[in-house]
């Protein structure tokens, strides 16, 4: 999710928040991504383990960041290996590849994907790390669809190539009081303004499986292959079945990766069923907490477009309806995460 | 949203409007509250009003015995819900009882037209209608009598929409103190003095524009809620103005870089006379919507714009309250303002808040810091990226900002700098101070640390603890190395301390202002009583004055040599240079 950031800041005109992205300061998202093991073990994993596919190929790195996934690329064998950037980050990975003396097989671009000039007209494999918050939230996808449209040789391969995004719901009595009544009481003060804000916005963090009460719908299938940018922008329905007589604070939601052109698939999940990744999961708190019961049904749909006025702002709308044993709630929600 | 005509633009976009205003209002037409219709003459459109659709703004005026601003918040009021609702007042006549909560609430003051010059003409309004003998006699209500509760009932759901409405919408700018100021100029002290003003505004324009991005990065809720769940920082605050009610109490306090509004709430319930409120980034209209919310309005103002340029509607106030710091005190250079507050509106004898600020180092000895951050980098996966390292471009490192554990202080503290925050100066706050620190035990010393305390004095004539409190905390295992190092937080909370304060000090509750890490290139093998002496200097950077560049010199004194080499007898080892910069 690199370069999306610095991308979207260039052409949209830097705004604060880009000063401070593109500063030094802003690195730290690299080391955070570096050491999620999982997400960076499984990247290895799928190339690093099939060398047979990357032999003699030529691979494109959309957002290669530090470089880490074109010198995987390298090391299994590969012709040649164009890894594209827009951020300052690039320069680092241009010091990196020469420090691990991969000059002659890696070639480092700084630039919009529109706008390089690759040295070849086609490429063999795309590689690219590009997932964001709700995978969809400053993700680059957009890039690599661009880098598919323009480089990929047909019956090229993407890796990962399939993304499905989840939902389910969460008892969060604790946090969720945490949180937005907060704003209740600061010191004595009642600041409900803000609450009503922070109400709207998806909340990014870890949440722990046994706090999951009802099954998991998958509410969104990506292949990275076919998929158009259009597509991206979606309303889609969700029907999730209750687990357990408990309590529903909020949404939950999150997405799990496929490497299906591996020899032998490699996958990774960022839910709460599976080991931390720095995308943890997103909640989406509702106005009501529902009672719910064993075998209660909700119905739902969920809506994900980039905001009009800000297309790196995601609005998402939650539609739920919940005819319970003990309790019914129906309700239209709209989020921003921005 | 409609109703806000100034929603998306900035403070300088805003000067330029009010340069337009002042340009057109000489001629300009009046367009009635409820229709097309316009007019020259605010007392032939007040008749077009009265005549059409039915209600009379002289006589309404006269009656209520509305004041300028009342008269100006109907007005806006009415062009507001005309833009909300389509036909309103048209069907029903609109009337005002005097009952009306828009009538004092300031979100009315904001023009809901651009340009409108009937607000101006309000005031020439008040020759026309002294006269109006004849409708004394009227009653108060004579028309759509049969339709009042519906009307009333109308008036308040279409007030509660609106008032949810500005309570969602991020993007409101409200400037009504500055409104009200320039309203005044308008009208009090004429066009002269407003194009004086306007001259000023455009001088600091360009620097306004370039600290832009600053002040918007403010904005957002993560922060301030970072910042207010910080308790040390927000209690600290809290208890000194709740504890020094006595002090505060009638007294006028500007709050320099207000936020969320929490300081000046604190200083209006600790019985302050009236808060001014200050802050150029649009957290401010939270802090509006929470001072409202809390019922505060009547003491609290509120003010955007840089504390530099704006003018308050006080000559002087008693107390300026303000939480600036940055990471190691200085970064982001927010205590420039204060100064400036200061220096253009405290009355001499008058208290600031935090009044002294103290920054200390020590040295930490912390391998599992160096391994998973500085050294990381060493093998990623199986491969080299020293080029992520904090980088060392002309031998300046990058200072980190962390929370250090405080089992990995390995060393006495040395204060490096003092700030009186009644007599500092924006020059002083660079500075060059020399430091002799410990070692505490037998450690290898990765880094030196910096942090900060600050003190709440009663009184700016002793802004700070004495000299002999401040040295016992910062000298207190000197001499006997092998006694404990004293904890330096107990200086702000020993029950007998006179002084307010906090750290946030590695021995202090965690702060999020952490503290500031200066990796050394070669750890020092210290034995416990080795000194470490040297200099250290802080100035702003040359290239962006927000960041701090800073230099350390030092050498390594062995227990055994310290006595000869204070007393001058043996030579200092040689001196070690390391250049940092907080960016």
């Amino acid at each position: 999710m690199e370069t999306d950031t610095s991308a979207a800041a260039a052409s949209a005109g830097m705004t604060s928040k880009d000063y401070y992205f593109d500063s030094y300061a802003h690195f730290g998202i690299h080391e955070e991504m570096l050491k999620d093991e999982v997400r960076t073990v499984s990247y290895r994993d799928s190339i690093i383990k099939n060398k047979h596919i990357f032999q003699g190929k030529v691979v494109l790195d959309v957002g290669c960041g530090t470089g880490i996934l074109s010198m995987f690329a390298a090391k299994a064998g590969a012709k040649h290996v164009i890894g594209v950037d827009m951020s300052n980050i690039i320069d680092k990975a241009k010091l990196i590849v020469e420090e691990n003396g991969l000059s002659d097989k890696i070639t480092l671009l700084k630039g919009k994907m529109e706008e390089v000039v690759l040295p070849y007209d086609k490429v063999d494999i795309i590689i690219s790390e590009w997932m964001g918050y709700f995978l969809l939230y400053e993700s680059m996808l957009d890039t690599v669809l661009v880098a598919r449209d323009k480089y990929l040789q047909p019956n090229g391969m993407i890796f990962p190539d399939t993304a499905t995004m989840v939902i389910s719901t969460l008892e969060d009595a604790d946090y969720k009081d945490e949180k937005l009544n907060f704003w209740n009481d600061v010191y004595g003060f009642k600041m409900s303004c803000i609450k009503d804000v922070a109400m709207t916005e998806p909340l990014v963090d870890t949440v722990e499986a046994r706090c999951i009460n009802s099954s998991q719908c998958v509410f969104k299938t990506i292949d990275i292959l076919t998929v158009k940018k259009e597509d991206l922008t979606f309303n889609v329905p969700f029907e999730i079945t209750v687990e357990r007589d408990d309590y529903v604070h909020a949404f939950i939601s999150w997405f799990d990766i496929e490497f299906r052109a591996c020899h032998k698939p490699v996958r990774f999940s960022t839910g709460p069923f599976s080991k931390y990744t720095h995308w943890k999961q997103t909640v989406f708190y509702t106005k009501d907490n529902l009672t719910v019961s064993k075998g209660d049904v909700i119905k739902g749909s969920i809506a994900c477009a980039p905001n009009s006025e800000n297309p790196r702002d995601l609005d998402i709308t939650i539609d739920y309806e919940f005819e319970g044993k003990e309790d019914s709630s129906k309700d239209r929600i709209e989020y921003r995460m921005c | 949203m409609s109703i806000v005509s100034y929603s998306e633009s900035g403070w300088d976009t805003q000067e330029e409007r009010w340069d337009d205003w002042e340009d057109d209002e000489m001629n300009a037409e009046m367009k009635c509250l409820f229709c097309a219709h316009t007019a020259q003459n605010p007392s032939v459109l007040f008749e077009h009003v009265k005549q059409t659709h039915g209600f009379d703004f002289a006589k309404t005026r006269r009656q209520l015995q509305l004041d300028f601003y009342q008269s100006m918040r109907v007005v806006n009021y009415i062009r507001t819900m005309g833009l909300n609702e389509p036909g309103f007042g048209t069907t029903a006549a609109f009337e005002v009882d005097g009952t009306e909560a828009f009538l004092n609430d300031d979100q009315y003051l904001k023009p809901a037209m651009e340009d409108d010059a009937l607000l101006y003409a309000l005031d020439e309004l008040d020759l026309d209608d002294g006269d109006g003998s004849d409708h004394e006699k009227e009653p108060v209500a004579t028309t759509a009598l049969t339709s009042e509760s519906d009307l009333a009932a109308r008036v308040r759901a279409l007030e509660q929409q609106l008032a949810q409405q500005t309570c969602e919408t991020q993007a409101v700018v409200e400037e009504f103190g500055e409104y009200r100021q320039m309203v005044r100029r308008q009208f009090y002290e004429g066009l002269d003095d407003a194009a004086a003003t306007t001259t000023t505004a455009d001088a600091g324009q360009t620097e306004v524009c370039s600290s832009d991005y600053y002040f918007n990065s403010y904005a957002g809720n993560d922060i301030h809620m970072q910042m207010l769940q910080d308790r040390v920082r927000t209690e600290g605050y809290r208890d000194f103005m709740y504890n020094s009610a006595d002090v505060l109490r009638g007294k006028v306090i500007l709050d320099v870089g207000c936020g969320t509004g929490i300081l000046s709430m604190f200083a209006a319930r600790a019985g302050a006379a009236r808060v001014i409120a200050v802050d150029n980034s649009d957290i401010i209209e939270k802090a509006r919507a929470n001072v409202i919310e809390n019922g505060l309005d009547g003491v609290i103002t509120l003010v955007r714009g840089r504390i530099e340029d704006l003018e308050l509607p006080v000559d002087h106030v008693d107390v300026i309250v303000s939480e600036w710091m940055g990471y190691f005190l200085l970064f982001e250079a927010m205590l420039d303002s204060v100064l400036v507050a200061r220096d253009r509106f405290l009355a001499p004898g008058g208290l600031l808040a935090p009044s002294a600020s103290y920054v200390y180092l020590t040295a930490i000895s912390d391998a599992v810091y160096m391994r998973e951050r500085v050294n990381y980098w060493d093998d990623v996966y199986g491969f080299r990226m020293s080029a992520m390292k904090p980088p060392v471009s002309d031998g300046v490192r990058e200072a980190d900002v962390d929370v250090v554990p405080p089992e990995t202080v390995a060393a006495t503290r040395a204060l490096l700098t003092a700030i009186d925050h009644g007599t500092a100066t924006a020059a002083s706050l660079d500075f060059a101070s020399d430091f002799a620190i410990e070692a505490t035990r037998d450690a290898q010393l990765h880094a030196l640390l910096g942090y900060f305390d600050v003190a709440f004095s009663r009184t700016q004539d002793a802004p700070g603890p004495g000299d002999a409190q401040l040295a016992a905390s910062v000298y207190g295992g000197t001499g006997d190395s092998t006694h404990a190092v004293p904890e330096p937080a107990s200086l702000w909370h020993h029950p007998e301390s006179p002084m307010a304060g906090f750290t946030t000090g590695p021995h202090g509750e965690a702060t999020h202002w952490k503290q500031t890490i200066f990796v050394l290139d070669e750890p020092i093998d210290a034995r416990c009583g080795d000194m470490i002496r040297g200099r250290f200097v802080c100035h702003k950077s040359r290239t962006n004055p927000r960041e701090l560049d800073l230099e350390i010199s030092y050498c390594h004194v062995a227990a055994a040599d310290k006595e000869a080499v204070v007393a001058g007898t043996a030579p200092l080892p040689a001196m070690k240079q390391q250049k940092y910069q907080l960016q």
